[in-house]
């Protein structure tokens, strides 16, 4: 009984700790390939000029995952990633707006209250596999269109910006 | 009754248009609906038009050959990632072409099906290519070429894109511009329908307008006949209380001779004469009586006087008067009286006689032979009202089914010959059910034809408390002055005898005016006032002796008249008179009054 006690406490103590150590932590450098950039209004920079992370640093964030019609397809899909204000609290960032960048130069503009208003994620899984760039991939920015109504309109999708490359915090 | 079907008839029309109006609407209301959905489901969910699609692909196909371009020019060096990314991407533009909703109409068409398969076909070149551990740059090169070739081809793709969208704009413009006209087309309808319904409105306003026009007229007409007849009504009322007055006062003199002769000296068949005379002029004044009676009930003036009276007296009286008629018909009479018959009774005294002689004389009238018997009893309803029940029994023609119907209907009589065999003026019995009805009761009948008939009257009346004083002997009239104010010589001659019998002496005075002269200059001990007199009448003289100064003033004065309309004595009353007589005048009710009047020695006795 008292083991079984003593071994629970500990275990919380731990993950406890590491939480709060990643969180209160340095941003470590990414080893795997890069495939998300935050410059701008950063506090907490793993290079010279900007946070960058790898896949595997996104995976260690608490993980979202919900499923949601999108207009880009007729099934619902189920999407997988961290909250982008977990994601932006890695990377301390402050400011007003986000702008977003994709691979193909598609640019737009998320204001950082969305963050904190909506569950939106940096989804980096759709239907439990990795997104590949050839469909929307590596990274999506998706809302819960389904929660809300208010989400389901142009502007909102317009900020939905997939094959994610990086964000600049203004 | 043509009114009310138009009215209906209206009234369903507007039903009907209100009916349309609303299916008008309902449908509108669908057909937009629909429209909406349409252009939704066409729109699509998402901001991906078709045109920013093709745009993208169109977009991506270029910078992909573009980094080929680049990359197959010798001195640079190859940069795989750099091209599998471009690729990628590339790749990702053509699977959206693919599988977005908006683009499926696109796809279908010509430019498309035709370029997709040799963009599929270069793609799998790719993929070799980029599946090679280290890029080749004859390879690149080649893969540029063919890209290149292919550039027209994609352009137009873009192209018929655009015109996609350019006709399915076209085609909502064409939808709206269609809808919109529907729209118009089933306002309009309703519109036309409005104005049908208001013009349906106000023609139903014109006609209740109308209608109610003449239904105005029509209860002002009413209203105009009805005074008219009001005043007919009126007129015959006044017509008749002025013939009855002006009828009563030469029977007053008629009747008053009539005695006055049968009480001189005369011989047998004079009397005769005189009683075939009396008992005509008798029937003449009964008649005129009952006529009179008749159009007071009609005019609702008909009022009782009750007044404390004696009822054994009273019953022996009717039975004093009516044995008489019944024996001389030979016929046998009795009247049976309950042994708790109440000593003093407050009613009109008067009416009630008049129903029970009516009754009892049609009794003897109806009858040849056997008997007529009158049996009194007496209920108790309240310890202050007594019902008086007088069942009539007699064994005469007695009355069937129809007779009894329509017995106490105005001028009703058994049948027309019987008039002659039996007389009377059909009026009797109405008149009599009306005072009944007037005393709280009401007079029923039971007869079978050939076996006689049973009348019962009921009255309600109540006891009356006897008088605090028994009369004292009547004092002596001999030697009173009397003042006799009277206009017509007949009637001047009937009184001045009448009083003349009771030893007083008279003095005439004509009218009002001389009256008022003499009571000032010579001592009286009463006067009798007429009413209707020239110069001065009769009210008119009693209230200027009463306004007199001196003792005079006091004197007891007794109205007399012919006029029987229902204020006449409250008049008297109000002018000061003492007392109240109607004409004609008999002997013994004004020795009577007199006695009253003379006897107390108090001038202004209360009525």
């Amino acid at each position: 009984m008292a083991s079984l006690q003593s071994k629970l406490l500990q275990f919380f103590a731990a993950s406890a700790l590491a939480v709060a150590a990643f969180s209160a932590s340095a941003l470590p450098p990414a080893k795997g390939k890069v495939v998300l950039t935050i410059a701008g209004k950063v506090a907490e920079k793993n290079t010279p000029d900007a946070a960058v992370f790898d896949v595997a640093m996104l995976r260690k964030l608490p993980q979202q995952t919900f499923t949601t019609m999108t207009p880009w397809d007729k099934k619902p899909i189920k999407f997988t990633g961290p909250l982008l204000r977990d994601v932006l609290a890695a990377a301390k960032a402050t400011g007003t707006s986000i702008k977003a960048y994709a691979l193909n130069d598609y640019q737009t503009t998320i204001p950082l209250d969305d963050a904190q208003k909506f569950d939106v994620i940096v989804a980096h899984q759709m239907n439990g596999e990795d997104i590949p760039v050839r469909t929307k991939g590596p990274l999506f920015i998706v809302y819960p269109y389904d929660t809300k109504e208010e989400l389901r309109s142009s502007v909102y999708y317009e900020r939905s910006a997939w094959q994610l490359k990086s964000m600049t915090i203004e | 009754m043509s009114g009310v079907a138009s009215n209906r008839r209206s009234l369903l029309w507007l039903v009907l248009v209100t009916v349309a109006m609303a299916v008008a609407m309902a449908a509108l209301l669908i057909y937009e609906l629909a429209q909406q959905r349409a252009i939704e489901l066409r729109t699509g969910l998402g901001t991906d038009s078709v045109t920013a699609i093709a745009y993208q692909f169109e977009r991506e196909y270029s910078r992909l050959q573009h980094t080929l371009e680049l990359q197959s020019v010798s001195d640079q060096p190859l940069d795989k990632d750099r091209l599998s990314l471009r690729f990628d991407i590339f790749l990702s533009r053509l699977e959206l072409l693919h599988n977005s909703p908006t683009t499926a109409d696109l796809v279908d068409g010509p430019e498309f099906s035709q370029t997709l398969p040799k963009i599929s076909a270069l793609s799998e070149q790719m993929e070799r290519l980029l599946a090679a551990p280290r890029l080749n740059r004859a390879e690149v090169q080649r893969m540029h070429v063919l890209f290149a070739a292919l550039a027209p081809d994609v352009q137009a793709m873009g192209h018929a894109a655009d015109s996609v969208v350019a006709r399915t704009v076209e085609q909502q413009k064409h939808t709206m511009r269609d809808q919109n006209t529907q729209i118009v087309r089933l306002t309009v309808a309703q519109l036309l329908l409005l104005l049908m319904a208001a013009f349906a409105l106000y023609v139903r306003h014109q006609r209740q307008t109308q209608e109610r026009r003449a239904l105005e007229l029509l209860t002002d007409e009413l209203r105009e006949a009805r005074s008219v007849a009001e005043a007919a009504n009126r007129g015959k009322s006044q017509f008749l209380t002025n013939m009855s007055h002006e009828l009563r006062t030469p029977f007053n003199g008629l009747l008053g001779m009539l005695h006055l002769l049968e009480e001189s000296q005369v011989s047998p068949q004079q009397i005769d004469y005189l009683n075939t005379a009396k008992t005509s002029a008798q029937h003449l004044l009964a008649l005129l009586n009952d006529i009179l009676d008749v159009s007071t009930l009609d005019s609702g003036h008909m009022t009782l006087k009750p007044e404390r009276f004696n009822f054994p007296a009273f019953v022996r009286e009717i039975q004093m008067l009516m044995a008489p008629r019944a024996l001389e018909k030979g016929l046998s009479f009795a009247m049976r009286v309950d042994e708790s018959l109440p000593q003093w009774l407050h009613a009109d005294a008067a009416r009630v006689r008049q129903i029970l002689v009516n009754i009892i004389h049609n009794a003897i009238k109806f009858t040849e032979a056997g008997a007529v018997t009158v049996d009194l009893a007496v209920q108790a309803v309240t310890p202050q009202r007594l019902e008086i029940v007088c069942a009539v029994r007699d064994t005469g023609i007695g009355m069937d089914a129809q007779v009894l119907a329509h017995l106490f209907q105005r001028f009703y009589q058994v049948d027309g010959s019987s008039t002659r065999r039996f007389g009377g003026t059909g009026l009797g019995l109405e008149i009599s059910q009306s005072l009944a009805h007037m005393m709280g009761g009401e007079i029923t009948v039971q007869s079978e034809a050939g076996a006689g008939s049973c009348f019962t009257v009921r009255l309600q009346l109540p006891l009356a408390t006897p008088p605090a004083t028994v009369r004292v002997e009547a004092p002596s009239l001999e030697g009173k002055r009397i003042l006799v104010v009277e206009d017509h010589p007949i009637n001047q001659k009937l009184i001045a005898t009448l009083l003349a019998r009771m030893g007083c002496e008279v003095v005439l005075a004509e009218n009002g005016q001389i009256a008022l002269e003499q009571v000032q200059s010579a001592r009286f001990d009463a006067v009798l006032m007429d009413v209707n007199m020239p110069v001065m009448d009769g009210l008119t003289a009693t209230r200027r002796i009463r306004a007199l100064a001196g003792p005079e003033r006091l004197l007891p004065i007794v109205v007399v008249t012919a006029d029987v309309m229902n204020d006449a004595q409250g008049n008297a009353q109000a002018a000061g008179a003492s007392d109240f007589m109607s004409k004609p005048v008999h002997f013994d009710q004004l020795r009577e009054k007199l006695h009253d009047l003379l006897g107390t020695a108090s001038p202004a006795a209360t009525l």
